[in-house]
């Protein structure tokens, strides 16, 4: 009877342990990566071939091809940038909406694009306590 | 020497009724696993790409307790087969994810015995799937999602739970079913 209230039980020390240690984790790794919320000032553009960096003051509309010929559509305007359209099956870059801050990033898996936001080189603000 | 003969006889028959039922269990967990990751897929898509609930690990973390580890590996291998209609890229993502975080969930349930439950092992195996998918995802297209990596912790951290929790309040009901039949 003992044994099987036992196994019936829901939570037990390690569970909470192992939850709070990932939790701790993650808050660590988010300030680490995210620093703030610094306005993002250029966007970092990986595709199969080469990586480029667009400024994000420029409003434009970037065409590239991606891996297998998948045509993907970035625009950039109001210092955003944002996957305006995708031929690829999940549609899951397009659905990360708009990036406006630095340490954001979307990516497009089935084209191998991907978009990273970086903050100004020399803004003066601490990375850590802005 | 009949009485013996008749019981070595339902002795073996019992043996190799166990055999079956085993194999039967394997293929209809193998069968749940894939019809799992497969509803999943019709889900809406969750706000982090390549983040997903990870259904079918609980089909894998009860063939790790019901049945064994090399069992529980061909469910994962098996479920990756199937990831090869969406592509080379998705196989070798979802094959990493599935191999790794069976290893760790079995790791878990094993080492840990009885100061984990299904909920710990649940998360850690979301853990190290979402890990082995970014690090696959990574060398094969861009190191830059590693700006994924928190994101991907978080949504291991809540699909663990999803599974764990099920697999808790599930398995006593299940244990009694397979022990009446």
């Amino acid at each position: 009877m003992k044994k099987d209230r036992q196994k019936r039980q829901l939570l037990r020390k390690g569970d909470m342990l192992i939850i709070a240690v990932l939790l701790a984790v993650v808050c660590l790794l988010l300030l680490v990566t995210r620093y703030g919320s610094r306005p993002g000032a250029a966007a970092v553009v990986t595709t199969p071939e080469e990586t480029f960096s667009l400024p994000l003051n420029v409003s434009q509309v970037c065409e590239l091809k991606g891996r297998g010929g998948i045509p993907v559509v970035l625009e950039i305007g109001d210092g955003q940038i944002r996957f305006q359209s995708s031929s690829c099956p999940d549609r899951l870059c397009v659905n990360s909406g708009w990036l406006s801050h630095a340490g954001q990033s979307a990516a497009c898996v089935p084209a191998g694009i991907a978009v990273r936001l970086i903050g100004a080189p020399d803004d003066g603000v601490d990375a850590v306590t802005a | 020497m009949r009485e013996e003969a008749k019981t070595l006889r339902q002795e073996r028959s019992r043996q190799e009724n166990n055999t079956a039922r085993r194999a039967a269990l394997l293929g209809l967990l193998a069968s749940l696993a894939v019809a799992l990751s497969f509803l999943e897929g019709l889900l809406p898509a969750l706000p982090v790409p390549g983040a997903r609930l990870g259904l079918s690990n609980i089909v894998v973390m009860y063939a790790l307790s019901s049945l064994s580890l090399p069992a529980a590996l061909a469910i994962a291998v098996v479920k990756s087969l199937f990831a090869l209609l969406r592509g080379g890229t998705a196989f070798l993502m979802s094959l990493a994810g599935g191999l790794l975080s069976t290893l760790v969930m079995a790791a878990a349930l094993r080492l840990l015995k009885g100061k984990v439950t299904f909920l710990g092992a649940g998360i850690l195996g979301a853990v190290a799937h979402n890990t082995a998918q970014l690090g696959v995802a990574m060398l094969l297209l861009s190191s830059s999602l590693i700006w994924y990596g928190p994101w991907l912790l978080l949504m291991a951290l809540a699909a663990g739970t999803l599974t764990g929790l099920t697999l808790n309040v599930v398995m006593p009901a299940l244990r009694r079913i397979r022990r009446d039949g």
